[in-house]
Formats: C-alpha cells, sequence, structure tokens
C-alpha cells in the first residue's frame, strides 16, 4: 500500500492525543503559518513501496499541556525540555501508526528516530516530490499541524 | 511488592511515564531501574538480578532485538528475566522473531497507563 487516508489520519491522531494525554483536538481546515510554531519534530521512514516523513508543528501551550497529560504532573511543572520530548514520542507513536497503514504488519519498514527541527527550517508552501498531505487541529490546548510526505517507490 | 524492573527507551518523558505505571503496579521505587539503549540496558542487567524488562526496540546504539540477541548469548543473562517488548513495532516477522529471542509479551505504543499497570501485574505475579 502506497496511499495514505486522511481520514483515517485524522483518527490516529485524535485517538493518540485522547489516549497518551487525554487531549481533545479536532480537524480544522487551516491554522495559521504552523511553519513558524516553536516546537517542531520530524521522523522518516522507509518501506518496500514507499518513503517518507511526518513533520509535527504545534505551539509551546499544546505541547507543555501533552506533556503534562503523559506525564500525570501539572502543565506549570512542564519544563520546555519535557514538552520536546513530548512532541518526539508523539512522532514517534504516529509514525508508528502510520506505517502499519502502509503496510507494516506484513512488510518491513524502517522508522527513523524523531528529531527536533528549527522553526521556520521548512516552508509548507515549496512543492515536494510524491504525495504531501498537510493536517491542522485545534483544542483548547493549542494548535497542532501535521505535514505528510510520501514517495512510492514502487516500479 | 519485590520484583526488579528495568525500563528501556530512548525517550525520556517515556521512561517516566512508564515508572509512573510501574510504581501504580506495586513495585517499590528503589526495584526500578532505566536504561537509554540496549547496551545500558546490558551494564544494568549484568550488574544487579532484575525480574521484568520492558522493552522498546527503535534505539540508538543498541536496538531492542540486538539486546535480546546478546541476552539470548549470554549464559549469565539467558532466562533470568521476563521481557516486554513496549514499541510502536507492528510486524509480525518481528514479532515472531523476538518470541523465539524470548519475549514473553508484547505492549503497543500508544497506550493507556492502565495497560502497562496490568501487563507488569500479570508479568510479576
Amino acid at each position: 500500500m502506497t496511499k495514505i487516508s486522511e481520514t483515517a489520519f485524522e483518527e490516529i491522531v485524535i485517538i493518540t492525543l485522547e489516549k497518551i494525554a487525554f487531549l481533545l483536538m479536532e480537524p480544522v481546515p487551516t491554522v495559521e503559518c504552523p511553519s513558524k510554531l516553536p516546537m517542531q519534530t520530524r521522523i522518516q521512514f522507509e518501506g518496500p513501496l514507499s518513503r517518507g516523513s511526518a513533520h509535527f508543528f504545534a505551539d509551546e501551550s499544546f505541547a507543555k499541556e501533552m506533556a503534562s497529560g503523559f506525564l500525570g504532573v501539572e502543565p506549570e511543572d512542564v519544563s520546555t525540555e519535557d514538552a520536546q520530548g513530548a512532541m518526539k514520542e508523539f512522532a514517534n507513536m504516529i509514525a508508528g501508526e502510520l506505517v502499519l497503514q502502509l503496510g507494516a504488519r506484513e512488510d518491513e519498514f524502517y522508522l527513523g528516530l524523531p528529531e527536533i527541527v528549527k522553526p521556520g527550517s521548512v516552508d509548507l508552501n515549496t512543492p515536494e516530490k510524491g504525495e504531501s498531505l498537510l493536517f491542522h487541529f485545534e483544542g483548547d490546548e493549542g494548535h497542532l499541524s501535521c505535514k505528510v510526505n510520501l514517495i512510492s517507490t514502487s516500479p | 511488592m519485590d520484583c526488579k524492573v528495568l525500563i528501556v527507551d530512548d525517550s525520556p518523558i517515556l521512561r517516566r511515564a512508564a515508572k509512573k505505571a510501574v510504581l501504580q503496579a506495586g513495585i517499590d521505587e528503589n526495584s526500578i531501574f532505566e536504561a537509554g539503549n540496549g547496551q545500558e540496558a546490558l551494564g544494568v542487567a549484568s550488574s544487579q538480578p532484575i525480574d521484568l524488562v520492558l522493552l522498546d526496540l527503535n534505539m540508538p546504539i543498541m536496538t531492542g532485538i540486538e539486546f535480546m540477541e546478546k541476552v539470548k548469548e549470554s549464559t549469565d543473562l539467558s532466562s533470568k528475566f521476563n521481557v516486554i517488548v513496549v514499541s510502536t513495532e507492528s510486524n509480525e516477522k518481528k514479532f515472531e522473531t523476538l518470541r523465539n529471542l524470548g519475549v514473553k509479551g508484547f505492549l503497543r505504543k500508544p497506550f493507556e497507563p492502565e495497560e502497562l499497570r496490568t501487563m507488569v501485574q500479570k508479568t510479576t505475579r
């Protein structure tokens, strides 16, 4: 499989956030300047028929709320390092679900290690090879955007 | 509960969340150990008796599968502790490989703290 179901991806994000951090988020059509949001992580993946990356953008309030829910502590007790750690672990979990959609149960996929990305280093308007999908979510705790890039490598 | 648990994950925040669930399972705080990769985990498991290892797979330096291979090769460590894999992994072939290396259970990320707590309680009972 080399396609991502947009509805399934939105569900994965919503369910994961609810499960790990009790955060309720809703898909929205757009978020203002997601590439400038301060908390960003990226993870790469590769399978026999496709390769790609998932990039996550969030405001600090959202990342701190996620870390707070994840650790079961008050948001004011969460450090920026904790918030970055939560963003990385969230990227890891979403990428795991994403490759499952792409066929990882049967085929072996390589999943990279999540990394912190400097805000502004990714221009969301730059066209990329393959399929590129943008997702935006909003909740009381802040904003989250996800960019998934998928390149088919099947002959 | 008199049981020593080693949490192996490269994510410090995941280790903290897992530690909380392990504490809720009734394990004493002094009996919970942490390692950031397979190599560190080998060091911890060699220096003291461990009953249960909660093992991530995708880690730098030494992966979870490499850790299990080293454990199986080692006469000192093999069969000394139970291992539960806590990972985003979903590949059936890798699960089979890990079962053959001695892994007793799997918990897929994302998980709820109660799921991990229940699994720890069942394995350490």
